[in-house]
């Protein structure tokens, strides 16, 4: 029996890829073109952490349907805050201003 | 002859800081690139699981995630050199979803709950045509719960071709298990050491035909 599929655990846009603590020094790469960083001062890792997880068949607990649950839905976010992110690769808010554009891929659900 | 492309991963002044990003923003079909990708990672604690899906790779296109020798371990659990920790269940802190992969030298620590599928790698390669290496490395599992089978230093999901060598591993269910085969698989372990494996060292489930 094969239980993984081939294409559902690529990278897609708006995963959150890592989660760091305020103040980390990112690497020469982990920036523009392929990444953005969305610094969310006060929100703790313990906080963050789950957006790492990636989403599990409930009925076949060893098959991963997506990498992560969670994403950053792109669409939702508005134009001023997008663009800064294309022009600068950062941005700076606060957890109450992105909660509402973390999305459950699964639910569809945003983050309350 | 392909091009070899190496990257860095460190804790400051590399060209990434964690191996899940390295993976992230390299995933490619190497194959027509014609290019080898080396992430070499140096002293630090890495603290993000790394999910190798996404490529496209053959037998001379590979993958390789690897500590140069001066920044790996002693033989023993070294926390001054690099070392992957993270809590996963029913997955690895390293999970293998491509057919030409080798890691050489890494720590992986693993702190999810035993009962719960806790392993290091996670090897599910979507052919049998594959070849996927774990040589030198050193893994523990460290959660809480009474360790399964299925927590395992390495576990095989998919036929595929796996070696194993020089490895350590502490404190899993089992050291070596592949399990949902349905075809042929070849499975080559040399010179291991499993300790405090509760269940087994090394256990063949459901393989039609391993060699």
């Amino acid at each position: 029996m094969q239980l993984t599929r081939r294409t559902a655990t690529p990278v897609r846009t708006g995963d959150i890829i890592v989660v760091k603590p305020d103040g980390h020094i990112w690497g020469k790469e982990e920036g523009l073109p392929k990444f953005v960083v969305v610094k969310i001062p006060g929100a703790t890792t313990e906080q963050t952490q789950k957006y790492l997880s990636p989403e599990i068949n409930a009925l076949a607990l060893e098959e991963t349907l997506t990498r992560r649950l969670w994403r950053v839905n792109i669409d939702m976010i508005p134009n001023s805050l997008l663009k800064k992110l294309r022009d600068t690769g950062t941005v700076t808010v606060t957890w109450t201003q992105i909660k509402g554009y973390i999305q459950n891929k699964a639910t569809l659900a945003v983050e309350v | 002859m392909a091009t070899t492309i190496t990257k860095t991963i460190k804790s400051s002044g590399g060209d990434y800081t964690s191996l899940s990003a390295w993976e992230a923003a390299n995933q490619a079909n190497i194959v027509t690139a014609d290019q080898i990708h080396v992430a070499e990672c140096y002293s630090m604690l890495d603290t993000a699981q790394c999910v190798i899906d996404g490529w496209t790779t053959d037998a001379t296109r590979y993958i390789e995630i690897k500590t140069p020798v001066s920044e790996r371990h002693d033989g023993k659990w070294n926390t001054a050199k690099y070392r992957i920790a993270a809590s996963v269940t029913y997955g690895g802190v390293i999970n293998i979803n491509e057919e030409f992969v080798r890691v050489d030298g890494l720590q992986i620590e693993n702190s999810g709950s035993k009962a719960d599928s806790a392993r290091a790698f996670r090897l599910a390669p979507p052919s049998a045509t594959s070849d996927i290496r774990i040589t030198n490395c050193i893994g523990r599992a460290t959660g809480t719960g009474t360790a399964t089978g299925a927590c395992a230093f390495i576990y095989q999901l998919n036929s595929c071709t796996v070696k194993a060598v020089n490895n350590i591993a502490y404190a899993f269910g089992t050291g070596f298990l592949n399990s949902y085969i349905s075809g042929t698989l070849t499975v080559a372990l040399y010179n291991n050491t499993f300790v405090d494996m509760v269940v087994n060292g090394i256990a063949m489930e459901g393989a039609t035909s391993p060699t």
